[in-house]
C-alpha cells in the first residue's frame, strides 16, 4: 500500500509539475525574455544597495535610546519597519537578478558559462532564502554579512552578462565577415 | 458497457491510431518539419508500423500464441526506445539556439533518467505485490517503471528549460503537453493495473488507448509551420509582472530618504 501511496503521490506531483512548467514556459514565451544588450548595460549600475546593509545598524537604536521619551516599543516598530523596507530592497534585487539572469544566463555560448550562471543562480536563491529566514526569525544580527554575500552574486552576475553581451556583437560580426 | 460495444470502441482505436501516427508523420513531411524533426517522424512511422503488426498477430494468431507472447515485449521495448527518442528529440530543438548550455542539458537529461531508474526500480524490490517470477509479470511491472522514469525525464527536461527562461518552439511545447500527458496518463493506467490486477485489464486497454488516441490527435492538429517561428521581445523583465515598475518607484523613494539619513 506504501508503494501505492508513493506512486498517487509521484503522478499528482507530475501532473502539477507538467501543468506549471507549461505555463510558465508559455508565459515567457509570451511575454519574452531577451533583454537587448544596450538594455542591459544601461540597467546595470543603476540602483545604490548601500543603505540596504545598513538598515538593521545597531547605532541607529543606540541613537534612538540615547534620545528623551524613548519607549521600548519604539525599537519594535523600528525594526518592522525597517524590515518591511528591507522586503522591498530584496524584491528589487531578485527582480534586477532576474532580469540579467534571463538576459545572460542562454547566451553563454560556452558550457563553462552555462554551468557558472547555473551555480550563481542556485547560490543566490540560497542566500536569498537564509536572509528571509533570518528576517523571519528577527535574526537582524546576520542581516549585514547575507545583504553582502547576495550583493556580490548579483555583481558577478551582473559582470558575466556584460562580458557576455560584450562578446556577442562580437562573435556574430566574425561569423557575417566570414 | 456492454462487450459488443467494447469491442467496437477498442477496434475503432486499433484501426485509429496507426493512421492518426501516419497522418501526423505525413503532416510533418508537407509542413517541411520532417528535416527538424527525424526522430518524432522515427517514432511515428515506427509506432504505425509495430501498432498494424501488432493488431494484425492479434487477430491472425491470437493473443496467446507463442508469437504474440513474445511480439509483445520486444514491441514495448521498440515503443519505449521510440519513445526515449522523442524526448531526445524535444532536447535537441529546446537548446539548438543555446549552444552554451548543450552539455548542461545532456546531464540532466542522463542524469534524470539514471535517477528516475534507480528510483523506479528501487520501488519495484520493495514492493512486495510485485511479481517477478513470470515474464508476463515482470514486463508489466518493467512497463509502469518504463512510463515513469519517461514521465520524470519529461518534467526534469520542463524544469531545466524553466529554470533558463529558454523561449522554445510552439510545436517543442505541442510535445512537451502531448508527451508529458501520454507518459503520466500511462503511468497512472499501469499503476492502477498494478494494484487492481487483472480485472481491470479491459478498461486499461481502453483508456490507454483512448489516451494515445487523444494525444495523437491533439498533436496531428496543433502542429504548424507557424510553430517553429521564434519569439522576439524587446521589454527587458516584462515577464515579471506590472508590479516591478511599482516597487521599484517606491523604493527609489525610500532608498532617496535613507540616502540622506545615512549620508552615503
Amino acid at each position: 500500500m506504501t508503494t501505492l501511496w508513493f506512486l498517487i503521490g509521484f503522478l499528482v506531483l507530475a501532473v502539477a509539475g507538467l501543468g506549471l512548467g507549461l505555463w510558465q514556459l508559455v508565459r515567457v514565451r509570451r511575454h519574452g525574455r531577451r533583454a537587448a544588450p544596450a538594455e542591459l548595460a544601461e540597467a546595470a549600475p543603476r540602483r545604490s544597495y548601500g543603505p540596504m546593509a545598513r538598515l538593521f545598524d545597531g547605532r541607529d537604536l543606540e541613537f534612538l535610546q540615547s534620545q528623551r521619551g524613548w519607549r521600548p516599543m519604539m525599537a519594535t516598530r523600528l525594526r518592522l519597519e525597517r524590515r518591511a523596507v528591507l522586503s522591498l530592497y530584496l524584491r528589487q534585487v531578485r527582480a534586477e537578478f532576474r532580469q540579467h539572469y534571463r538576459a545572460a544566463a542562454p547566451r553563454g555560448e560556452s558550457s563553462e558559462f552555462a554551468a557558472a550562471a547555473a551555480r550563481q543562480f542556485l547560490v543566490f536563491y540560497a542566500l536569498y532564502a537564509v536572509l528571509r529566514a533570518h528576517c523571519f526569525l528577527g535574526l537582524f544580527v546576520f542581516v549585514r554579512t547575507d545583504v553582502g554575500s547576495l550583493l556580490a552574486v548579483l555583481r558577478r552576475l551582473q559582470e558575466r552578462a556584460q562580458q557576455a553581451v560584450g562578446q556577442q556583437p562580437a562573435r556574430s560580426r566574425a561569423a557575417t565577415a566570414r | 458497457m456492454n462487450a459488443v460495444d467494447f469491442n467496437q470502441i477498442q477496434s475503432f482505436f486499433w484501426v485509429a491510431i496507426p493512421v492518426l501516427c501516419v497522418l501526423w508523420a505525413v503532416r510533418l513531411w508537407r509542413l517541411g518539419l520532417a528535416a527538424q524533426y527525424p526522430l518524432l517522424a522515427a517514432f511515428l512511422i515506427g509506432g504505425a508500423l509495430l501498432h498494424m503488426s501488432g493488431v494484425l498477430l492479434y487477430h491472425l494468431a491470437g493473443a496467446h500464441s507463442q508469437l504474440y507472447v513474445w511480439f509483445w515485449p520486444i514491441s514495448q521495448l521498440i515503443s519505449s526506445t521510440l519513445s526515449f527518442l522523442v524526448l531526445l528529440q524535444v532536447f535537441q530543438r529546446l537548446v539548438e539556439s543555446y549552444a552554451g548550455l548543450r552539455k548542461l542539458g545532456q546531464m540532466v537529461l542522463y542524469a534524470s533518467l539514471g535517477v528516475a531508474s534507480a528510483i523506479v526500480l528501487g520501488s519495484l524490490f520493495l514492493d512486495p505485490n510485485t511479481d517477478l517470477q513470470t515474464l508476463p509479470g515482470f514486463w508489466i511491472v518493467q512497463e509502469r517503471s518504463v512510463y515513469f522514469a519517461l514521465t520524470a525525464v519529461v518534467l526534469a527536461l520542463l524544469g531545466f528549460a524553466v529554470v533558463f527562461h529558454l523561449i522554445p518552439p510552439r510545436n517543442v511545447l505541442i510535445l512537451f503537453a502531448v508527451f508529458g500527458i501520454f507518459f503520466i496518463g500511462q503511468a497512472s493506467v499501469w499503476a492502477l493495473r498494478d494494484f487492481l490486477g487483472w480485472n481491470f485489464r479491459g478498461s486499461r486497454v481502453l483508456i490507454s488507448s483512448a489516451l494515445y488516441f487523444v494525444c495523437l490527435l491533439g498533436g496531428t492538429v496543433t502542429f504548424s509551420r507557424l510553430g517553429e517561428s521564434e519569439v522576439h521581445s524587446a521589454q527587458p523583465g516584462s515577464a515579471s509582472g506590472g508590479n516591478e515598475g511599482k516597487v521599484a518607484r517606491r523604493l527609489e523613494e525610500i532608498n532617496q530618504a535613507l540616502l540622506n539619513v545615512f549620508r552615503i
